[in-house]
């Protein structure tokens, strides 16, 4: 009887323990604010990509011995800020660049959802009117995020430089700098604080993330507002700082948007040119053209992006570049049916260790993408780094411009060649991850990720044999999902390079020094 | 031997092939120093599931079908308290997508039950149990791959009641209810979405599940048939998105109806089980057909002459 006892009892305790583990917590890393190893003071002289500060005017702020400088200092002296108010601080004190940027992978995340077919078997279109109505607009497929990213982050940099500018051309001192100031709830950096940095990130950020995911304002509106008060709640900046960030910020940010509707991205869903394409392709003796492998045949992603406007060299490098990546091998050649064994080999016998490197490296339906992927390499580097918030924008619009000049020559080449996949190839071949609904040759993974391993060695050159390695893996790993020929990820991996090398060459002419 | 053949039902479910794996709930226990060893073979499939609360097919993967062989078996280490285990071989695959299967053994799982309480009545034996164990996957499994993925990679604390009522000529009522703990699955990826949010981190918490079945049959020296009704419900959790393949994370619930027969021939025993999920949400709509073989050894020293488990042989 004593043992029944004690065992009813123990049922009982473990009753309850369980009942109290309902709660899950995910763990993530916390971020701490820092102050720059180097300020970078000089970033006004740097060149930006697409408007120079003589294109936008930022007032002569008051001075700092002025009644209306004052009323603005006691104002943040007077503030107070609670719980909330600290986390915000910490939140963006970590670097407000980095801070969007993971904004923008959790937006590209969340609209990365291809529409689903309807009653009558056809695929609807997103609808920018209606961008909160499934399929929810836009679908944010990797070249569209490859051109999220590089807007967003060139629009950074660009208003960073042109703060740099007007920063030296000013000279007001933080308040925190002054005598009887504020006090700074974050690291204090030497340098001065009109217009307000990150009241400049802020605006410039949330213009172009509306401009690319309309159906994000308020929490956009939301989080800018958070980041612009943080500034004040940790005693960084006064009023005029932020209000000068935000009107600079949003000028930039304007001159950004017009330069993206005229990019040719308006017609990269052009359906009906996709006839033209395969016109043009069997004229040139292409034979056998890819069909898509979903049922009903979805439209191929995004026929016309190869013809959206490149950063870092012109349309007609961009051909140069084709043509030395050359043809895809014949469907008859050795290579060829070689390339195809190794794909039905593996989907025989796929190994553990293939499906995690695929899984690894899918960055599918759903996710960032693999431009979100480098970014966030790139963003834990420039934090680990202690970038400065411009140097830090300089590093991530080089990467994206090389990402987005990828994912156009790439999809160029896709649509050049119209490669069909192995798996219509030889039906045999399953995957362990989904079929991209675009021609094979060549892989964007590979093309995205040789150019990122590129830039991002330029910058953090002691990286350089980790990023080739995780470039080689990227590429590998569709191989082994069963998706890409090793003639694609190969000739991928070595046209990302060149791309990259666009874009270092840039780096290295813009006065950055760096 | 009833509580055998509830283990083997594993993946009614379908998203999850561990949350049917562990239901010792029923009324019955082995003697002490009786071993029953049971063998099954489970196939489930379904073409139409519900994505949130939207049912819906799709013709990029046609009929979903898990296959499930399963080793399980229950030891007397007394009258009233037992030791359950199962080990389940999971294959899976779509009939209409070029996206693999996969295969391979799944989780093992261990449970003690304990007899309570029972007592006589004029009109029958009323019994009331409880169950206490868990599971660990076996290897390294892929987990983020649903439905494909053979279960959940974590492992899982559970605990249950079990309520018996058996009238002298045989006729029975079973309520069981659970409750499972389980923990955090590391995926292939390194980042996730969950309810509107993004993680940066390869750690999925798997959500809590609850679950109760109500059962009603009747058994004999010679055969025992019931008709049952089971409710599953993750306590928390996301719905699957627009257009998307289930994450680990989802909310699943069914409501599944089932039919199941034993025959005995001496220490043999062989058992058929059907099921179908009627309602459900992150679900698939699946069929289930079973059919397994369980045998009864006997160690010497028993407290009894060994007896044939069917006996409904209620302390």
């Amino acid at each position: 009887m004593k043992i029944r006892y004690t065992l009813s009892a123990i049922m009982v305790v473990c009753l309850f323990a369980f009942i109290g583990c309902e709660e899950k917590t995910i763990e993530v890393v916390e971020l701490q604010p820092y102050a720059p190893a180097q300020l970078d003071t000089n970033a006004g002289n740097w060149q930006p990509f697409v408007v120079p500060f003589s294109d936008v005017t930022v007032v002569a702020p008051a001075d700092i011995s002025s009644n209306e400088y004052q009323q603005e200092l006691a104002a943040v002296k007077a503030l107070n800020p609670n719980e909330a108010q600290q986390q915000a601080i910490k939140f963006w004190g970590a670097g407000g660049v980095i801070r969007w940027n993971e904004i923008a992978r959790e937006l590209a995340a969340a609209y990365n959802i291809p529409p689903n077919y309807d009653e009558n078997g056809k695929y609807p279109n997103p609808d920018p009117a209606n961008p909160l109505k499934n399929p929810r607009y836009p679908f944010a497929n990797p070249p569209y995020a490859s051109r999220a990213f590089a807007l967003l982050t060139i629009a950074q940099y660009d208003a960073l430089v042109a703060t740099s500018h007007f920063r030296q051309l000013y000279g007001r001192k933080a308040p925190y700098a002054l005598p009887n100031g504020s006090t700074a709830r974050l690291p204090q950096i030497d340098a001065p604080s009109y217009p307000s940095e990150d009241a400049v990130v802020a605006a410039a950020s949330r213009e172009i993330l509306k401009f690319l995911f309309p159906g994000e304002v308020p929490l956009l509106t939301q989080k800018a507002d958070e980041h612009k008060n943080s500034r004040l709640w940790a005693g960084m900046n006064v009023q005029s700082d932020i209000d000068a960030g935000e009107a600079l910020g949003k000028a930039i940010a304007d001159k950004i948007i017009a330069y993206a509707k005229t990019d040719g991205m308006g017609a990269a869903n052009n359906q009906p040119g996709y006839q033209n394409q395969i016109a043009d392709a069997k004229a040139r003796g292409i034979g056998r053209i890819w069909t898509s492998r979903e049922v009903p045949p979805r439209p191929p992603m995004l026929p016309a992006f190869g013809n959206v406007k490149t950063w870092n060299f012109t349309a007609q490098e961009k051909i140069a570049m084709r043509t030395a990546i050359g043809p895809p091998p014949t469907f008859e050649s050795a290579e060829f049916k070689q390339n195809l064994d190794e794909l039905i080999a593996i989907a025989k016998d796929r190994s553990r260790e293939q499906v995690r490197i695929a899984s690894y490296w899918a960055d599918g339906a759903g996710t960032y993408t693999p431009p979100g992927h480098w970014n966030r390499k790139a963003a834990a580097l420039t934090y680990a780094n202690k970038f400065s918030e411009v140097r830090t924008a300089r590093a991530l619009a080089l990467l994206n411009s090389a990402m987005q000049d990828a994912g156009i020559c790439c999809w160029d080449v896709k649509y050049y060649y119209l490669v069909p996949r192995p798996s219509e190839v030889n039906a045999e071949i399953k995957t362990s991850t989904g079929i991209p609904n675009f021609p094979a040759y060549t892989s964007g993974h590979s093309t995205f990720s040789g150019a990122a391993a590129e830039v991002l060695s330029y910058i953090f050159p002691n990286n350089k044999s980790e990023f080739d390695a995780m470039a080689t893996e990227a590429s590998v790993s569709r191989i082994y999902g069963g998706i890409h020929y090793r003639f694609d990820c190969e000739k991928g991996l070595e046209h990302g390079k060149m791309i990259g090398a666009h874009a270092v060459k840039r780096g290295q002419a813009d006065k950055s020094g760096l | 031997m009833k509580q055998l053949l509830l283990l083997s039902m594993i993946s009614a479910g379908i998203f999850s092939h561990s949350l049917r794996a562990e239901t010792p709930g029923d009324g019955l226990m082995m003697s002490k120093n009786s071993f029953c060893q049971v063998l099954s073979y489970s196939q489930n499939s379904w073409s139409q599931y519900w994505e949130s609360d939207v049912k819906r097919s799709n013709s990029n993967l046609g009929t979903f079908r898990s296959h499930i062989l399963t080793l399980m078996g229950a030891y007397g280490l007394r009258d009233d308290l037992n030791v359950i285990y199962s080990l389940p071989y999971v294959t899976t695959g779509f009939s209409d997508s070029y996206l693999s299967g996969y295969q391979g053994f799944q989780d093992v799982s261990l449970w003690l039950k304990y007899n309570a309480y029972t007592t006589e009545t004029s009109l029958g034996t009323l019994a009331f149990f409880g169950t206490v164990g868990g599971s660990i996957p076996t290897h390294n499994y892929v987990v983020n791959q649903l439905p494909a993925s053979i279960g959940m990679g974590t492992w899982s604390g559970s605990l249950r009641a079990v309520a018996d009522f058996t009238t002298k000529d045989g006729w029975y009522g079973t309520f069981q209810a659970g409750y499972t703990v389980r923990g955090e699955s590391d995926i292939d990826e390194e980042s996730y979405f969950f309810n509107g949010r993004l993680y940066n981190t390869n750690s999925i918490p798997i959500p809590n599940a609850a679950d109760f079945t109500l059962r009603l049959g009747h058994i004999t020296s010679d055969y025992q048939v019931d008709a049952y009704f089971d409710r599953f419900t993750c306590v928390s959790g996301d719905d699957i998105r627009y257009n998307s393949m289930p994450t680990p994370t989802v909310m699943m619930q069914s409501s599944t109806i089932g039919l199941y027969g034993r025959y005995n021939i001496g220490m043999l025993s062989i058992m058929a089980n059907a099921s179908q999920v009627v309602a459900g949400r992150n679900f698939g709509q699946s069929t289930m057909l079973n059919i397994g073989f369980g045998y009864i050894f006997q160690f010497g020293g028993g407290d009894e002459e060994m007896t044939h488990d069917n006996e409904p042989k209620l302390r």
